[in-house]
């Protein structure tokens, strides 16, 4: 697959503890298995005990890319929590990056004791709809069919992504990359239906 | 934490997609490394983490250490011995081990032994944002600094073959970007692992009065014939066209984030990049090389100004031939990012801001560029999340405990903590209770100090917190240091049975060895017991016991001990999840619960601030989110209504 732009840069967003490093990882993995030079840049730390996690992911055909979006650069933004999305899109989109995002928040703590208050996503939906040209929401829970089990919302995110044509690798590279990264058998299984649901309903609408 | 299988196989030249810290591992192991020890420490846990699971299938021994001071003296040992050998720490290790590295460098080593220190620029997770090539300088010891996973590889094989030929020790500096960023790397050999270590006792190791001069002079001789082998290393390269008139100096990561600069503003024609992968002792003849055919030079690094000072010193002395260059960097403001120069991390559009002055350049492509202006748009702020305590953790209920009994003591007391996940107590998920904070031990350390103002009038009083694995690691001498002054302290020590902030790697307290086998832990009580100091031990979810008990030893005088003793919640679950062990989940009744009639206006929520206690603004009670419950039984204890109750859950 040729790339849109090169460097190719695709930001992820969302809570700590949703999984964002294992989908970072699943993407990275399937860009450089389809060929490209592909950096991953992380942090693992206090982002672990549910502050903000962000990974980028670069991608080109000629470039060794360090491991951080340079301001403002982003192409693809996946929001796995919209207030993240927000936040992001404000350090390192622009009009033009397109914001595939999962409508389904995760307020602070402070919030869900109610001591704060949190914008809701229809707040925080139209704040990115006007900074950027195309917002893509992927109702995740739902796809997901297991209200109850939060993380497999990210595979249904993977889905959409390769569903939208804007991720380098075809769906079957990435498919074929998630077993190294999730254990088999149940949970597998349930991520792999999950990312069908995902690529699915983006290539349905 | 997973193995990446790929360290571990034996294929030469197969390409694999490795973490930098994985790179750095499987470097090691290319090297033939026997003995691998370390402290965990962000951003370099995953170095040992991977070689710990490692060690007894490849046949080397591995083990994380008390502290980053006894972990590298380990490794010494089994250089001095002929073994090659690995430390590994984040950068505030190389602080504890400064007194030994101060005295290796003049004695030197035998089998290679190489430290890796992990710095954290813009301090992501760490309490400061030190730069380690100043340790290199200081010491005058060879350092290594990797720009991709392919080069960290590779560099661990260099840094132990340089080791060896000189006979001393090395140094290779990550940053977190690099040790937690991925990428390719091409695997070698793992070599047969035959050395059998013998120290040479004929030749020993001594760094003692009167040799120093002696031994002083040798480390500088062989700095001399290192540098220029640097000189000439393949780690030292230029990009570049041989016609630019500007250059840019750099190290590490610096490297990427200037060849991606350059690419944006189109100015690889006219700036070279000269990459230093050995950044000490630095490549003298390369750099005068450099020098002299450029008009400008932008020094790109992170944290501190290191090259830039050292070159630009080289520089000076070299007026008379070259003449005077133009220099930009840290010191003329060029390279700042938004807090000023030398504070942050490194970035692609940090280097551009700096290129388009050097080169008057537009910096337009790293402007925001939003269909509305960013200040015009309307008050959706995004509240930023603040690190806690996660559900059922065993901290929260101990800091409860603590606060309060401070509180009914009606006196006036405050808490000396110390760093790990308990740390987190300075802020609201606490409740603020940590008041004095700095490094590894100095929780009990500074309360030793407060202790004794008694004796000078302070009549305030102080109470020591510090966790298991921080009270190995420093706080022992503190303790000792309170008996045999007769300092009047209560000090606690929360032991949750792990190095939880890290990674719940074992300590001395955990009953589990590196390498997974089972030993007999080290309990804080015993060593209170040989001390003679007072001690006693309660669990901290059993919440109002231990109130009543840190009531008690408040009265008592002298230095007195309390271990508030509870595993880790994340552990446990995962423990239990395995076994499939029903679990407790706390449930609201929603008759029962008063609502915004509650103490503080909500008990459970306002204040006590766990994960799973969420609110229903619509029904105005309480309730419990099930997906943040471990069943800790802390909110049920604490509800003063008792509207909160446990019930059983299974899997």
């Amino acid at each position: 697959m040729k790339l849109p732009f090169d460097p190719y840069n695709i930001l992820l967003a969302g809570v700590g503890g949703q999984g964002i490093v294992t989908v970072s990882k699943i993407l990275a993995a399937a860009a450089w298995k389809a060929g490209f030079k592909t950096s991953l840049g992380e942090a693992y730390g206090l982002s672990q005990r549910g502050g903000s996690v962000v990974s980028h992911l670069r991608i080109s055909s000629h470039m060794e890319l360090p491991p951080l979006i340079p301001d403002y650069g982003t192409h693809v933004l996946v929001g796995l929590e919209p207030a993240e999305a927000l936040r992001s899109v404000e350090s390192y989109g622009n009009s033009d990056t397109v914001v595939i995002v999962n409508p389904e928040l995760v307020p602070t703590l402070e919030a869900r004791a109610g001591k704060t208050d949190f914008p809701d996503a229809v707040e925080l939906l139209d704040a990115i709809r006007a900074l950027v040209n195309t917002v893509i929401e992927v109702p995740a829970k739902r796809l997901s069919n297991r209200p109850d089990k939060t993380v497999l919302q990210n595979s249904v995110m993977l889905g959409a992504l390769c569903g939208t044509a804007l991720f380098p690798a075809d769906m079957e590279c990435v498919k074929k990359v998630m077993p190294d990264y999730l254990s088999a058998g149940k949970i597998l299984d349930a991520n792999l239906e999950a990312f069908d649901a995902g690529y699915t309903y983006r290539v349905t609408t | 934490m997973a193995i990446n299988a790929a360290l571990a196989i034996h294929s030469s030249g197969k390409e694999v997609f490795l973490l930098g810290n994985e790179a750095i591992a499987r470097g090691a192991l290319e090297a033939g490394i026997q003995v691998a020890t370390g402290y965990p420490g962000n951003p370099s846990s995953e170095i040992l983490g991977s070689l710990n699971q490692l060690a007894p299938r490849l046949g080397f021994y591995s083990e994380w250490s008390v502290n980053e001071k006894v972990a590298m003296e380990v490794a010494a040992a089994a250089s001095f011995a002929g073994l090659r050998s690995l430390v590994t720490m984040k950068m505030n290790g190389l602080n504890v081990c400064a007194d030994f590295l101060t005295t290796v460098n003049l004695t030197g080593c035998n089998g290679g032994f190489v430290c890796v220190t992990c710095d954290d620029p813009g301090a992501l997770s760490s309490g400061n944002e030190q730069d380690s090539r100043h340790y290199a300088r200081f010491c005058q010891l060879p350092m290594l600094e990797p720009s991709t996973c392919q080069e960290a590889k590779e560099m661990m094989k260099y840094a132990f073959e340089i080791s060896e030929e000189f006979g001393l020790p090395v140094l290779l500096r990550s940053v977190s970007r690099l040790s937690h960023g991925q990428g390719p790397v091409s695997l070698g050999d793992l070599p047969r692992l035959e050395r059998v270590p013998y120290y040479d006792t004929s030749k020993p190791f001594l760094a003692a009065p009167p040799r120093q001069s002696h031994l002083h002079q040798a480390l500088l001789a062989k700095v001399v014939q290192i540098k220029t082998r640097f000189d000439e290393c393949q780690f030292n390269t230029y990009t570049g066209s041989v016609d630019a008139q500007s250059l840019i100096i750099t190290s590490g990561l610096g490297a990427l984030f200037s060849k991606e600069a350059l690419h944006l503003l189109a100015l690889e024609e006219k700036v070279g990049i000269l990459n230093i992968g050995t950044p000490w002792p630095l490549p003298d003849e390369l750099i005068k090389k450099h020098l002299a055919a450029k008009k400008r030079v932008l020094f790109v690094e992170n944290t501190d100004p290191f090259l830039e000072t050292e070159v630009m010193a080289l520089a000076a002395g070299l007026v008379s031939t070259i003449g005077v260059g133009q220099f930009f960097g840290q010191r003329d403001g060029a390279m700042a990012g938004p807090f000023g120069a030398g504070i942050g991390e490194l970035g692609t559009e940090v280097v551009v801001k700096a290129l388009a002055k050097m080169e008057g350049a537009s910096a337009k492509c790293i402007e925001p560029r939003f269909k509305v202006d960013l200040a015009t748009l309307t008050n959706t702020r995004v509240p930023p999340r603040i690190p806690s305590f996660c559900e059922g953790c065993s901290h929260r209920a101990s800091f409860w405990a603590i606060n309060t009994a401070l509180k009914l003591s009606g006196e006036d007391i405050f808490v000396s903590g110390d760093i790990g996940c308990y740390g987190l107590s300075m802020g609201p998920t606490g409740f603020n209770t940590t008041k004095v904070l700095h490094c590894m031990g100095a929780g009990f350390g500074m309360a030793s100090g407060f202790g004794a103002l008694a004796k000078l009038g302070m009549e305030q009083k102080v109470v020591a917190v510090v966790g298991d694995s921080t009270f190995y690691h420093a706080a022992i001498p503190a303790l000792l240091n309170a008996r045999m002054n007769g300092a009047d302290i209560l000090f606690i020590v929360l032991d949750n049975g792990a190095t939880s902030m890290t990674g719940h790697q074992p300590n001395p307290g955990s009953g589990r060895n590196s390498m997974g086998g089972v030993v007999e832990p080290v309990l804080v009580e015993d060593l209170c017991g040989a001390l003679h100091i007072p001690v006693s031990t309660r669990d901290p979810l059993n919440v109002h016991d231990s109130i009543n008990e840190i009531s008690t030893m408040l009265e008592m005088s002298g230095p007195r001990l309390l271990v508030l003793r509870s595993p880790c919640a994340i552990q446990q679950a995962r423990e239990a999840r395995g076994e499939n062990i029903k679990q407790l989940r706390a449930r609201v009744d929603q008759g029962t619960c008063i609502g915004n009639q509650c103490t503080c206006g909500a008990f459970c929520t306002k204040v006590l601030g766990c994960p799973g206690n969420a609110w229903d603004s619509e029904t105005g009670k309480a309730y419990i989110d099930e997906r943040f419950c471990n069943g800790c039984k802390l909110c049920v204890d604490l509800c003063p209504v008792q509207a909160i109750s446990l019930a059983e859950v299974s899997h």
